[in-house]
């Protein structure tokens, strides 16, 4: 079988903050739905299937809130499924809405999803029960010690050190401050960031996402629906793979891959080069939108995506090659350390990649953009989807 | 019959009270069957689709753990939160759209791991429905206070259904006792107006599914889903048409079409729909076209979804000779699977069978699939 070429036609965000007070969360919903409609030229009558992205529900309290915002999403009567993946759901809900119309399911379809991760309280706390209860919740095992394990690997494998994260974190913020939508609109110096307090070493308060809220929505349409008025972006490519969940595996003599490293983001990646003809994305990927929820991990993400060698990203960040007129911008919109709605903060990567292809991200937009790299990352740095995005369809889609 | 479909091509799933096994073994033990049902390797799986609900289990983000014994690790892994149901939808598209030849899909629940009421209940909305003790059971009873109302003799026709399904359980040797329709009504009231023994009791269990393109795995047991079809109803149960499931009709319309079925009383041999109570086989009925929402006491009592009837519901006893949370509807596929191989009732043999499969409170998700014996696997 074949699969139909599929575009994301539509896509629509609130600006994030802190608590979105103003807006409940089925409200959130509903104004990501109708931007992305809005901005698609299309109304909920001409949508065939919604998927919805909704990660630990815990953070918001209400147990599969799917349900109770079937109307928030335009869904009554139509085929609604939710997808989980931690935090890479919104990357995982457009991959569903993907597979939707490719099969010939649907000829448009709405992936929508929201979230409020300060709802209930502290996040690290729901976020601990994330873990084996017998063996690891005890530990006050949370996502910050889980990726500080990491970035500590990396340091030691490739002499990295807490300058080079740093720098990814003054980037970042750099790029955030052009981005409306940011939750976090600031810059910060070098010393700002090695001067803020530990969260668990080697990561500190300012190499860490904040914790958002807010809405994000896409429309997916098959070739045949699309309407002369719409500015398509074409997912040429999808990869999704995963590791392992216990951290003790990804360490050690028996490991697949080393848990300093991104090998299971590496071999999504392949997948989705191969299916968008990609050989050397060092050379043809011209911006890139990856989910790194604290700034180690954008290095191993730069290298996993083979947009360097193992171990070389600290030095490339200092030399500005990841920078906005550097050789490959990573993260124009400020990524996930400026912006972290969990539920879909990987639909924002995606998002971006294509207002990147449309030539429509305003101060943040990457000239000539024509083939952008996004991804997502969700449950014990475990599952790892990847979407290539470009200007005109790929033969290989 | 469409001639674009996906095979089944491996099947497991067990019902289980008082096992101290974990989850994760669970898990494991029906992966494993299924994939030798499959006669297929791990290595062999593309991707794993998983359903399963955080609160049931009690920990968030529950694919992460459930992922290793899955066989999905090192895989493409997508958790489907919403139904089980819906993971099947979502692997039958990964297959359709040819990103995928071989996925797993996988469900679960434990009744035992915790109060599976309590969790129902903070599924209500927060703002108006919360101080209510709404939960499912609640839920189901408002549905069938409403059928009671608004159609005659449904009384004795739950208690024929409940009759029916667990005489069939009986037959297919699951662990439950025959009653009769008196016992049914003697039965203690759980929730008005429905009795203990209208209800699905609850148990732990895992079902697991190999679905593959054609001629991706060879077999000659494949079965074919030929069509799906799934829709949503709103939230709130007063906004809702409790009776006429107007998107169930809308789900099993589209599996039909999908199917190339144009008359479900001639061209569907058997029918699993989802007995989470005695009404909701009544309502399903009625809503997939098999006879309307008046005329659906009559034709159970009449004998015509017996076993030996014109037209055969849950020939292993359905949900109400017990079914585990959130995953159970799904193993009902699997069942399905068995009768169309020859493995189960002998007239079901090569058959074609609808599997009806809800979720949310009084069905508030519907999923339809067709299935039937592929010519060529």
């Amino acid at each position: 079988m074949n699969s139909r070429p599929v575009a994301a036609v539509g896509v629509g965000q609130t600006r994030f903050t802190n608590t979105a007070e103003a807006a409940t969360y089925p409200e959130l919903l509903r104004q990501a739905t109708q931007t992305a409609l809005a901005d698609a030229g299309l109304g909920m009558d001409d949508i065939d299937a919604v998927v919805f992205a909704l990660a630990p529900e815990s953070l918001m309290g209400i147990n599969h809130a799917e349900r109770w915002c079937v109307e928030a999403i335009g869904a009554a009567g139509k085929p609604v499924l939710r997808v989980q993946t931690g935090g890479a759901t919104g990357m995982s809900a457009v991959h569903a809405g993907y597979h939707h119309v490719a099969g010939g399911a649907a000829e448009r379809v709405l992936v929508v999803g929201a979230d409020r991760v300060r709802e209930s309280g502290d996040a690290q706390q729901i976020f601990n029960k994330i873990w084996d209860p017998i063996y690891e919740r005890s530990m006050a095992h949370t996502t910050i010690s889980l990726i500080a394990m990491s970035a500590s690997r990396y340091m030691w494998l490739y002499n990295s050190t807490e300058e080079d994260m740093a720098r990814v974190s003054v980037k970042a913020h750099k790029n955030g401050a052009n981005n409306p939508n940011a939750h976090i609109r600031r810059e910060v110096t070098i010393d700002e960031v090695l001067e803020s307090r530990y969260l668990a070493w080697p990561l500190k308060l300012l190499d860490t996402c904040p914790q958002s809220a807010g809405g994000c929505a896409t429309v997916l349409s098959s070739k045949e629906a699309l309407e002369p008025s719409q500015d398509p972006a074409w997912i040429s490519g999808i990869g999704m793979s995963n590791d392992t969940y216990w951290v003790g595996d990804r360490i050690g003599p028996k490991l697949i891959y080393d848990y300093g490293d991104g090998g299971a983001l590496e071999a999504a990646a392949r997948q989705a080069y191969e299916q968008a003809g990609i050989s050397d994305p060092a050379k043809e990927v011209d911006a890139v939108e990856t989910y790194a929820s604290f700034t180690p991990v954008e290095l191993h993400n730069a290298e996993a995506l083979g947009l360097c060698a193992l171990g070389t990203a600290g030095p490339l960040f200092q030399e500005g090659f990841f920078d906005m007129d550097g050789q490959i911008p990573l993260n124009p919109s400020g990524g996930v350390i400026c912006t972290n709605p969990i539920s879909v903060t990987a639909m924002v990567r995606f998002v971006e990649g294509v207002l990147q292809i449309r030539g429509t991200a305003e101060a943040r937009q990457v000239k000539g953009a024509e083939t952008v790299v996004t991804t997502g990352s969700g449950g014990s740095h475990q599952f790892f989807p990847v979407s290539v995005l470009t200007r005109e369809p790929r033969s290989a889609n | 019959m469409s001639d674009r479909w996906v095979n089944i091509v491996g099947a497991a799933y067990g019902r289980h009270d008082h096992r101290n096994d974990s989850l994760e073994e669970l898990i494991y033990e029906t992966t494993t069957e299924a994939l030798a049902d499959a006669g297929i390797e791990l290595e062999q799986v593309d991707a794993l689709v998983s359903a399963g609900s955080d609160q049931i289990d009690g920990r968030a983000i529950t694919s992460m753990l459930s992922t290793g014994p899955a066989g999905g690790d090192l895989k493409d892994e997508t958790n489907i939160a919403s139904a089980s149901a819906h993971a099947l939808a979502m692997g039958w598209l990964m297959i359709l759209s040819g990103q995928r030849d071989v996925v797993l899909v996988t469900s679960w629940g434990r009744a035992s791991e915790g109060e599976v009421p309590a969790a129902e209940h903070l599924t209500a909305d927060p703002f108006y429905d919360r101080d209510l003790p709404l939960e499912d059971l609640v839920a189901m009873a408002m549905q069938a206070q409403v059928h009671r109302t608004q159609v005659d003799g449904v009384d004795a026709a739950a208690a024929a259904v409940v009759e029916k399904n667990l005489a069939n359980a009986v037959a297919a040797g699951r662990p439950v006792e025959a009653v009769g329709a008196d016992a049914v009504r003697e039965s203690p009231v759980v929730g008005t107006p429905l009795r203990e023994l209208e209800v699905s009791p609850r148990c732990d269990g895992v079902v697991c599914i190999v679905l593959a393109a054609p001629g991706a795995v060879s077999t000659d047991r494949a079965v074919a889903i030929r069509g799906m079809g799934w829709a949503s109803d709103r939230y709130r149960l007063a906004d809702r048409d409790l009776v006429g499931l107007p998107h169930l009709q809308t789900a099993s319309k589209a599996a039909f079409e999908r199917a190339g079925i144009s008359s479900v009383k001639d061209d569907v041999d058997f029918f699993e729909l989802h007995d989470y109570s005695a009404d909701a086989e009544l309502l399903a009925a009625a809503a997939i076209g098999l006879t309307d929402v008046k005329s659906a006491p009559g034709l159970v009592l009449e004998g015509a979804t017996a076993a030996d009837g014109r037209w055969p519901v849950n020939l292993t006893g359905g949900s109400l000779a017990g079914d585990f949370p959130f995953g159970g509807p799904l193993a009902r596929v699997a069942e399905a699977t068995a009768y169309i191989r020859g493995e189960g009732p002998s007239k079901t043999n090569g058959s074609t069978g609808l599997v009806q499969m809800s979720a949310g409170f009084a069905g508030q998700f519907q999923t339809a699939v067709v299935l039937d014996r592929p010519e060529e696997a």
